[in-house]
């Protein structure tokens, strides 16, 4: 090996070692290039995102608003509706001269009437045969009413008095005829009808012949002409 | 065994809860009972309203014996057909909500009342009140007992329930007075069976209805005695102008056998939810077997017309008596009252002697529950027996 050995690998040296530098600082760069056009594509991204987010956000929003008009456009229109059913319950009730909130209203004439002449007992023990009554245990703890017989015999007596015939029209011309095609407007002498139409359809639906509904609906109500109500669950009679 | 050595042992053992009559019975057949000496008995009580059917009806027997060879009980944690099978035709012959089945009469006043409880408390009341009145008789058991005011007044018993207030009898104002925000429910015997067959009035039946609409309460009919078929419909208050919300039935529903319902309409057919309430007998297979066999043939049009018809013939014939006043009820739920001056106990101790067994429910009354199935000469045998005990106790006939 010849003297120049030593220098020519300084050279060597030297000239790798520019050239590492070339190589890395070119690599830098190529680095920075890429880094710079990722944040660039990553910036678009974002600001692609935000207008497609706002776009999506504005329609909802639109759409949110018809609903909105459209809930309250109903609400209006319920609300409508309801005043005008008001309306026509409230005309209804006056045409009735009443209320009438479920199965009608006392119209009737009740077969027990007299409220104040009870029994004079309470529930017993169910005495047969030769069981001896028990004074003590059965004395009315309270004042009672008329004895029973004296109940009775109003009781007998307004059933008599109900029994017989209905007091000739007045003189103002014949009543009009009952309507089978709209039972409220049968003709009774107090309040509405509706106890007296369940009465007669619950004992129709059970077996009672028109003759039994019939001297019900007499005894246990006002009425002064049971056919309408009869005609009307019962068909016409022949 | 006869009368005398069971007498015997009732006043030893049993608690000192009933004062019986004198007589031992060890048979039934229709509407005749017999007692150890074969002597028969013409039975117008029929187990105060139980035996409908008679005694011993063959339908009931042979579905009681058909059950009890196959299955008798497994308790309500598991399904049996005849319980279902019931519960749809009550439901269906009825109000058409659900039913609650248990083993008594007062039983199924606690289950209404319970319904009751439960659908105020849905309202958002927290002290319900149940109005009743003061006349009626629910049953024996606590809940039952406070809605029946005249035994409630027993000390000796106290204290009941609270939240049960009451009104005088068909006392239509007070009735409307009582009922109120806190009302869950009017309970009502469409006629006052154990107080002496006293119907309730058509007016007061409206009122208490219009009130429960007013207020959201439930209507409750207590149809334990005038169920099944007894005053000539197979339900009471379809001869009346209501529809209850709520009915309670037992005594003839088992046509002996013990059994009650509480049959609710939509209103409260969803109030009881599980938890809410049980029984370990009850809707077992041979009970609920009794009664289908019950319906089948008291929910017969021709049976429930001669009820009808034969509730007629029997008033006639009483009201036609020296000694009686008049009588009250419908079908064959009948209250004769009699002349003042009568002794009714021993009124009854002489029928029971004639061979006729009645209730005296009260002094002045003799009440009648003959079977259903009751004919009309048995009717005017009653009839003649009674009027001649009558004249025997001193009816003077006016």
């Amino acid at each position: 090996m010849g003297s120049d050995g030593p220098a020519r690998r300084r050279e060597i040296e030297d000239t790798t070692a520019a050239r590492l530098a070339e190589i890395v600082a070119a690599a830098e760069r190529a680095a920075k290039q890429v880094i710079d056009e990722a944040e660039d594509e990553a910036r678009t991204r974002i600001a692609d995102a935000h207008e497609e987010a706002d776009r999506i956000v504005a329609a909802r929003l639109a759409g949110l608003g018809d609903l909105t008009d459209e809930i309250n456009a109903q609400a209006e229109a319920l609300l409508r509706q309801a005043e005008a059913l008001q309306q026509a319950l409230a005309r209804a009730k006056a045409e009735m001269g009443g209320s009438e909130p479920h199965g009608g209203t006392a119209p009737v004439s009740h077969r027990d009437p007299e409220p104040a002449a009870r029994k004079p007992l309470g529930p017993s023990l169910t005495v047969v045969g030769g069981v001896p009554e028990e004074p003590s245990r059965r004395a009315p703890e309270e004042p009672q009413g008329p004895p029973q017989e004296d109940r009775f015999a109003r009781e007998l007596a307004s059933q008599e008095e109900r029994r017989r015939p209905d007091p000739a029209p007045a003189e103002e011309g014949p009543a009009p005829a009952p309507s089978q095609d709209l039972p409220d407007e049968i003709s009774l002498s107090n309040g509405s009808p509706a106890g007296a139409r369940l009465l007669a359809t619950q004992m129709a639906v059970s077996g009672s012949s028109r003759a039994e509904i019939e001297a019900r609906l007499r005894n246990g109500f006002a009425i002064a002409d049971t056919r309408a109500i009869l005609d009307a669950i019962l068909g016409p009679e022949n | 065994m006869g009368l005398a050595e069971t007498r015997e042992l009732e006043e030893r053992y049993l608690m000192r809860t009933y004062k019986r009559g004198a007589v031992d019975f060890i048979r039934g057949e229709g509407v005749y009972l017999f007692d150890a000496d074969g002597r028969q008995y013409l039975d117008f009580l029929a187990g105060i309203s139980v035996c409908s059917l008679g005694h011993c009806h063959p339908a009931v027997v042979a579905a009681v014996t058909e059950q009890a060879e196959r299955l008798m009980h497994v308790s309500n944690l598991f399904y049996t057909e005849p319980m279902t099978r019931l519960a749809q035709r009550l439901s269906e012959s009825s109000l058409g909500g659900r039913v609650f089945f248990c083993n008594s009469g007062t039983e199924a006043n606690e289950a209404a009342i319970k319904v009751a409880r439960k659908h105020a408390h849905g309202r958002g009341i927290t002290a319900p009140e149940i109005v009743s009145f003061e006349g009626e008789f629910h049953g024996r058991t606590y809940g039952a007992l406070s809605a029946t005011p005249k035994l409630a007044r027993n000390e000796a018993l106290g204290p009941y329930l609270p939240g049960f207030v009451s009104v005088p009898d068909n006392d239509v104002e007070a009735l409307r007075a009582a009922v109120g925000p806190n009302t869950a429910a009017v309970l009502i015997e469409p006629i006052q069976g154990e107080s002496g067959v006293w119907p309730t009035s058509d007016e007061a039946l409206l009122a208490a209805r219009e009130a429960c609409d007013e207020v959201g309460a439930l209507l409750v009919f207590d149809e334990i005695q005038t169920g099944i078929g007894r005053t000539g419909s197979l339900w009471a208050y379809e001869q009346t102008p209501v529809r209850p919300d709520v009915i309670t039935s037992a005594k003839a529903l088992g046509g002996g056998m013990p059994i009650g319902a509480c049959i609710t309409g939509p209103a409260a057919a969803e109030a009881l939810q599980p938890g809410d309430h049980g029984s370990t007998f009850a809707a077992g297979p041979i009970a609920t077997s009794a009664a289908l066999a019950v319906l089948d043939a008291v929910d017969d049009p021709a049976l429930l017309r001669s009820v009808r018809e034969l509730g007629s013939r029997l008033r006639s014939g009483l009201e036609e008596l020296p000694g009686v006043v008049g009588t009250r009820g419908r079908g064959l739920m009948v209250g004769v009252a009699v002349q003042e001056g009568i002794d009714t106990a021993a009124l009854g101790a002489d029928l029971l002697e004639r061979g006729l067994v009645v209730n005296i429910p009260a002094p002045g009354t003799i009440r009648l529950l003959p079977p259903l199935v009751v004919d009309a000469g048995q009717i005017d045998k009653a009839v003649g027996l009674i009027g001649e005990s009558l004249l025997g106790s001193g009816a003077d006939g006016q």
